[in-house]
């Protein structure tokens, strides 16, 4: 798994209720309770912040926000640093 | 008069034109009344006037249908977040002693994991329904099926709608709004922003807030089409510019952290948006500076500041000029047509510009109060002789000051009520949550200026001595009891609190050290 995909995931349960559940890769991030507009604000800010870098806004869609992989994808699009 | 009656006037003139449009579904004026008068035809069978009916759905035609039916079966119906925790959900369903509860796939997944349903119920309406004992469950199309078209005039002191806010107790409590309430405010935005045919208005607020009042029965009483944003695009910036091009959206009243968030965080560049002619905003304070660049990049739009408490609806208005992105604020603005604003020190009415007093609203947009809180109605309240006129209403908690033109400006709040991203919180409701768990000896919840968010949440707990409790275990805590917008942002753990001389938690101090 790559640093990128750590983060995300990493991210995620920080900003999920333990109610959303276990999360890998390719769990549907909309079919989790808790995942709303506030959290995909929080899981973008965070991951900003700790990456040091900015998505490209227009990425900022509904189905870059489908799976933690498809958020990782955007975030390597928008220029962050993909590390084994 | 009643709220839904204007649509019913519009489907009688302009049959063919379109009522809605959403995710690729448009319903005309004449199907949506036909929709309307069959439901309410059912539900005017099965419960009496005045009844309330809880609507826990996610923004949708059907949503918006399914509160004209009651509205025309002379039925209060009670918008319901979605999201909430069930928990909240419940309560409010409780509260309100709903007879009834309409649900979408959604939210019946959420109420099927129940294992009993709120005793005040008898009627359940959603997509697949399931037999309980005690509750008539079907769908919205036998309801339909079932009814013969009818109307149930009901005075126009009777209740529409009740709407949830945050309480300072630990519970939300139900501002009560009647059809003379909404139709004050209605009557004058319809006139006011001359909305008509030809207009779409998008509904970008969730419908258990008080701005789409405005968007859907002001829109449905001109003529215009009522274009509701789906939750999901509300999430993205870029996806809302695109819905917003692509549906040609010639209104929009939201939050100005939507707004914000639309300016900074999509590719919106200046002229994107032609059919966009008029942006409305409301809720909570919009910077100057984000102002600025939306007003850059809508060159043709007019923009308006609207004011006013969920209690009372909008009561004042203002129209943002060029000129008034250099002030610190934006004024608040003048009266709108049927609201009588005062502002009091103690008992006094002060009416000198410049002089500062809390904005009491008196007019036919006040609320009768809090369902089931008498006190809390009567704390709300003023009584004041004025040049020999007695003024009665809702006292806001806000202070202001009129300046020489007779333009009110928002100075700040008097108590621990704050507005984070567009939604009104009670920090005392967030304290109490605190404190309801078993390891919290003491809570402050402080709110920090943020200017994206207006304010950010930072809570400070002291555990009871010897009792392990960590961060994430309370925030989670927190998650499972309160909407989203209520978590704290930032949670720390302190040994003591810091404590003023009269025994007071000192939030100034702890304002000073951030979580």
């Amino acid at each position: 798994m790559t640093e990128l995909m750590l983060a995300v995931l990493e991210t995620l349960r920080a900003v999920l209720p333990p109610s959303a559940g276990p999360l890998d890769e390719d769990t549907q991030l909309y079919d989790r309770p808790g995942f709303d507009s506030l959290a995909v604000a929080g899981v973008l800010e965070r991951l900003e912040d700790r990456l040091g870098m900015e998505m490209d806004p227009g990425l900022i869609l509904p189905e870059t926000f489908e799976t933690p992989r498809t958020i990782a994808e955007a975030l390597e699009r928008s220029g962050a640093l993909v590390r084994e | 008069m009643q709220i839904q009656e204007g649509f019913f006037r519009s489907a009688a003139r302009t049959p063919d034109a379109l009522a809605f449009s959403f995710e690729g579904r448009q319903v005309t004026y004449a199907q949506a009344a036909e929709r309307v008068e069959r439901l309410a035809g059912s539900l005017a069978d099965q419960l009496p006037s005045g009844a309330r009916v809880a609507i826990n759905a996610s923004k949708s035609i059907d949503a918006i249908i399914a509160m004209l039916a009651c509205l025309r079966a002379g039925l209060t119906y009670v918008p319901i977040d979605p999201a909430a925790p069930i928990r909240r959900r419940r309560f409010i369903v409780d509260d309100c002693g709903a007879r009834a509860l309409i649900l979408d796939a959604r939210t019946q997944r959420d109420w099927d994991a129940e294992e009993d349903l709120p005793a005040s119920l008898e009627l359940v309406i959603c997509p697949e329904p399931r037999q309980r004992p005690g509750i008539t469950a079907l769908t919205a199309d036998a309801l339909a099926a079932a009814g013969r078209p009818v109307r149930r005039i009901v005075g126009d002191q009777n209740l529409a709608y009740i709407l949830y806010t945050s309480g300072s107790t630990g519970e939300p409590k139900g501002v009560m709004i009647t059809h003379r309430n909404a139709a004050a405010f209605v009557d004058w935005a319809a006139a006011a922003f001359g909305l008509g045919p030809g207009d779409r208005v998008a509904v970008h607020a969730p419908l258990h807030f008080d701005l789409p009042v405005l968007d859907v029965y002001a829109s449905l009483a001109t003529g215009a089409t009522v274009c509701p944003v789906g939750e999901r695009t509300v999430l993205f910036p870029e996806a809302l510019l695109r819905f917003l091009r692509d549906e040609r959206i010639t209104v929009i009243y939201a939050v100005p952290s939507a707004l914000t968030a639309l300016v900074n965080r999509s590719t919106l560049t200046a002229g994107g948006l032609p059919d966009l002619r008029l942006v409305l905003y409301a809720g909570e304070e919009f910077h100057p500076q984000p102002l600025a660049r939306l007003m850059e990049r809508l060159p043709d739009a007019a923009v308006y500041n609207l004011y006013g408490p969920i209690e009372t609806n909008v009561v004042t208005c203002y129209p943002v000029e060029a000129a008034d992105l250099q002030r610190p604020r934006i004024p608040v603005g003048r009266p709108v047509a049927s609201a009588r604003i005062l502002l009091l020190d103690g008992d006094r009415v002060v009416d000198r510009p410049g002089e500062e007093g809390e904005i009491c609203v008196h007019g036919p947009s006040v609320s009768p109060g809090y369902l089931n809180r008498p006190d809390r109605t009567a704390a709300s309240r003023f009584r004041v002789e004025h040049d020999g006129t007695i003024y009665e209403g809702y006292r806001t908690g806000d202070y202001g000051r009129w300046d020489e033109q007779g333009v009110l400006h928002f100075l700040g709040r008097r108590d621990a009520l704050v507005k984070t991203r567009g939604f009104r919180v009670e920090l005392g409701e967030i304290e109490a949550t605190l404190l309801n768990h078993p390891a919290v000896a003491e809570a402050a919840v402080i709110a920090t200026p943020h200017p994206e968010y207006t304010n950010l949440l930072s809570a400070f707990v002291v555990p009871h001595a010897g009792v392990p409790v960590d961060e994430s275990t309370l925030l989670d805590w927190c998650r499972e009891t309160l909407p989203a917008y209520m978590v704290p942002a930032e949670l720390s753990i302190r040994e003591e609190m810091p404590h003023t001389s009269t025994g007071k938690i000192a939030r100034r101090e702890l304002a000073a050290q951030p979580a």
